[in-house]
């Protein structure tokens, strides 16, 4: 229920109470990196003071004049600065002696491993730059990149970075016309592939696939080709290249070009709720002084740590902290080209045990998966070289918080739970994992310097209860704009309530602690009877259900209620749907949240569709919900059905 | 003991002068007042003439190594018992392997940052080590 009176527009019922305190343990408090509430508490009141001392963390061609020039809502940070992103992920550590540490350990589908260090990543950056320059790219061109999992998509982007040219990276399981919409809206002159990739034992024709979306692409000149396997593929004389060939013939050294704070680093497109996908454009410096000190806080980095984020680079997250993050503070990172699940169902685990990773950071979609799997696989293998744990992507559930925390990290490691966005660029809300206590399905404060609160329509302050996050000051890391539509960033994220108070559009309350809970997207909250709800507490109380391994629920029309919910569940490996089942669920979400929160009806479903970000497809199961496709739910138990049922939905949700 | 509003004097004994000359502009920016020197040798002849309130010093340098410089600082009257904070690429396990945790070397080392650093907790550190209360050992 609302914390207090009437419910005001934009209030959200703040339903599950979450009451379990997770101190992390005394030995990490000591060693920890940020360790002092003082610092986050004085980047709270001074945050251009905290930046700026940030941004000399970092090496800088020419230092700024300025640190930020805010003209809500366009801001300029470091103004006047010159710095390279390459040069900050590779030859300053170079510089500083560390030519010899791992900065990638690959390991792909088959079993296949390469370890690069910083002096490799270096040498194969600069003969690539030099390779794209011959190839006629200049700073400001676009350059696409789609790619699998493999060290070289790293090594474009760096390339890219270190001549000034923007690249704009298409998930490799994205569809050619996905990649075509991409590749127009940028203007991209040339697009580097590969032939494929392997993916649960197949392959992933790439370069195949580019083909097709190359046929109405006007602006690409050249086409770069990285051969991962021998896949077999067609070659264009004069358009297409090997990667190879071309850094054979390159020079090994590539002058990096000074770029200026506010040049876009990169595109990365988004997919809206509605109509286009929105190119999100981050630029140079602020971008890096927010990934890398959000990566030195939040996951508190040391020297010998093998970083793990699963992400893939086609998201933010792997812009972020698999690249320019880690890379920039001299980080070495696992990368994995393939499936969790192949050949078994412990294929992450057993990565972890054979390199040793210690920081894991993966999504809430990929840890309900694994618990629907079973502990026995992460049982398997030591992970006792874990330290920490992050979760990004969704708010998690308190329950797949704690499996998570128990079965992967033993009971002894932190996890932060990380709130963010691609346009936010980096962390903007999580614990601090050596100052603060957790809050299993709860972000906890805003980082260092980020300034954020939750409103309701109307602006005014929830001091404890739902509503509407708002980040109230700008933060270097912030998206600059939409590739090509300056109105749209307006309109999208800045005009909720005033030009100077960023829109996630996320719900989110706040607690008397202070942490903020996410209670996911503003689109999704339901209004029940008068109730707003917001669908992630009605999902996070059945999968705290002994036999629910995920949960998605999405609102329906209702005659009386306006809305009612459905629930789409998939149970655990050894549980049957049944009547029976479905009556205990609906009673365990009454005793969990109360009689407003009772699904109208559960659908038991083999698998819930996702889109290839994990996200769920809210926009088919309405539709089922509502009768328009689909008229017999219960064939939601063949799993067959569920995916077709996601490919004729899946572009409508994602492109 | 100086009075709460002085000046602190800090010396930053580090190879990398690029490095050096950010972090000087850093920490003259934030109020302290900061002499460089290039190398241990030279950075403990410099202590020696101006007793700094702390030393922020590399590891891997050319004629005489951080190591060196932290035995001699303890065999040094009067520099004995100036804080040092060890900042170096190669991780807290370099402070563990030569005992500066324990402060075998008799030097008073505070703290070791990795290097490339995160100037916030660099300040951070500086308070802690610069405070009265300040005790050797953590890091």
């Amino acid at each position: 229920m609302p914390s207090s009176g009437r419910p005001t527009a934009g209030e959200i019922a703040d339903l599950l109470a979450e009451e379990r305190r997770i101190e992390p343990p005394e030995e990490f408090k000591r060693l920890a990196y940020l360790r002092s509430r003082q610092t986050r508490e004085r980047s709270w009141a001074e945050p251009e003071q905290f930046w700026e001392n940030a941004a000399y963390g970092l090496d800088w061609f020419h230092p700024w004049d300025q640190v930020l020039d805010w003209k809500p809502p366009h801001a300029r940070w470091f103004v006047g600065g010159k710095i390279n992103a390459s040069y900050n992920c590779c030859d300053r550590h170079i510089r500083a002696g560390q030519r010899n540490k791992a900065a990638i350990i690959w390991e792909g589908e088959p079993g296949d491993s390469r370890v690069l260090t910083y002096g490799d990543v270096y040498r194969e950056v600069n003969l690539f730059a030099n390779a794209l320059k011959s190839l006629g790219v200049v700073k400001g061109d676009r350059v696409a990149i789609y790619m699998p999992m493999v060290p070289e998509a790293v090594i474009a982007m760096l390339a890219c970075a270190r001549i000034g040219a923007i690249h704009s990276v298409v998930f490799g399981g994205f569809s050619p016309e996905a990649l075509r919409d991409r590749i127009n809206d940028a203007g991209a002159k040339v697009l580097i592939t590969a032939d494929g990739s392997y993916r649960r034992g197949q392959i992933l024709p790439l370069k195949h696939d580019a083909d097709y979306a190359l046929r109405e692409t006007p602006s690409i000149e050249h086409v770069v080709i990285v051969q991962r396997g021998d896949f077999p593929l067609r070659v264009k004389e004069g358009r297409d290249h090997w990667y190879h060939r071309l850094i054979q013939e390159a020079d090994p050294y590539c002058e990096p070009v000074p770029c200026d704070s506010e040049d876009p680093l990169f595109i990365l497109y988004t997919s809206g709720t509605t109509g286009k996908p929105k190119g999100i454009v981050h630029t140079t410096g602020g971008y890096l002084v927010g990934t890398y000190t959000t990566t030195r806080h939040v996951f508190d980095l040391r020297h010998d740590d093998v970083y793990w984020c699963t992400a893939d680079i086609g998201w933010i997250t792997g812009h972020s902290y698999l690249v320019y993050g880690p890379m920039s503070a001299a980080a070495t990172c696992m990368m994995y080209e393939g499936a969790p699940n192949w050949p078994d169902r412990d294929r992450f685990w057993a990565i972890i045990e054979k390199y040793g990773v210690s920081i894991f950071y993966t999504a809430p979609t990929a840890i309900r998966t694994f618990m629907k799997w079973g502990e026995e696989w992460p049982a398997r293998h030591r992970l006792s070289s874990l330290r920490l744990l992050g979760s990004v992507g969704e708010p998690i559930n308190p329950e797949a918080w704690m499996w998570y925390h128990r079965h992967i990290g033993g009971g002894r490691c932190p996890i932060v739970d990380t709130w963010w966005q691609t346009e936010t660029g980096m962390i903007m809300i999580s614990t601090l994992p050596g100052l603060d206590f957790m809050k299993p399905g709860s972000a906890g404060l805003p980082v260092p310097g980020v300034r954020a609160t939750v409103y309701n329509t109307a602006k005014q302050e929830i001091a404890t209860g739902g509503g509407l996050l708002a980040v109230t000051h700008p933060w270097p890391a912030m998206l600059r704009g939409i590739w090509g539509d300056p109105q749209r960033y307006v309109d999208t994220y800045w005009s909720k309530w005033d030009a100077g108070t960023y829109f996630p559009a996320d719900g989110a309350k706040r607690s008397a602690d202070g942490y903020f809970t996410l209670l996911g997207r503003v689109d999704d909250v339901l209004n029940v009877a008068g109730h707003r709800i917001g669908t992630m507490e009605v999902e996070s109380a059945l999968v705290d259900h002994p036999s629910v391994a995920e949960a998605a629920v999405v609102g329906i029309s209702h005659e009386i209620k306006g809305q009612a919910l459905i629930a789409f569940v998939t149970l655990k490996e050894g549980q049957t749907a049944s009547a029976e089942v479905e009556a205990n669920l609906k009673e365990h979400v009454v005793r969990k949240i109360g009689a407003l929160a009772r699904p109208e009806k559960v659908v038991f479903s083999a698998d819930l569709p996702k889109t290839r970000s994990g996200k769920i497809m809210r926009r088919l199961l309405r539709d089922i919900g509502e009768g328009k496709i689909l008229g017999d739910t219960t064939t939601l138990a063949d799993a067959a059905i569920v995916e077709n049922l996601k490919r004729q939905y899946e572009e409508k949700e994602e492109v | 003991m100086p009075g709460p509003t002085a000046v602190r004097k800090i010396l930053i004994i580090d190879d990398d002068q690029g490095f050096a000359l950010a972090l000087a502009h850093f920490l003259g920016k934030a109020g302290y007042a900061v002499r460089r020197a290039e190398n241990g040798e030279e950075g403990l002849r410099m202590a020696a003439q101006e007793f700094p309130d702390l030393i922020l010093l590399d590891f891997m340098m050319p004629i005489k190594t951080g190591f060196e410089v932290c035995q001699e600082l303890r065999r040094t009257p009067g520099l004995c018992a100036v804080p040092v904070i060890v900042l170096t690429a190669f991780g807290q396990n370099i402070g563990e392997i030569h005992g500066l945790r324990q402060g075998e070397t008799g030097a008073q080392v505070r703290a070791v940052l990795e290097k490339p650093i995160e100037p916030n907790v660099l300040l951070e550190r500086l308070v802690e080590a610069l405070s009265p209360q300040a005790q050797p050992g953590g890091v």
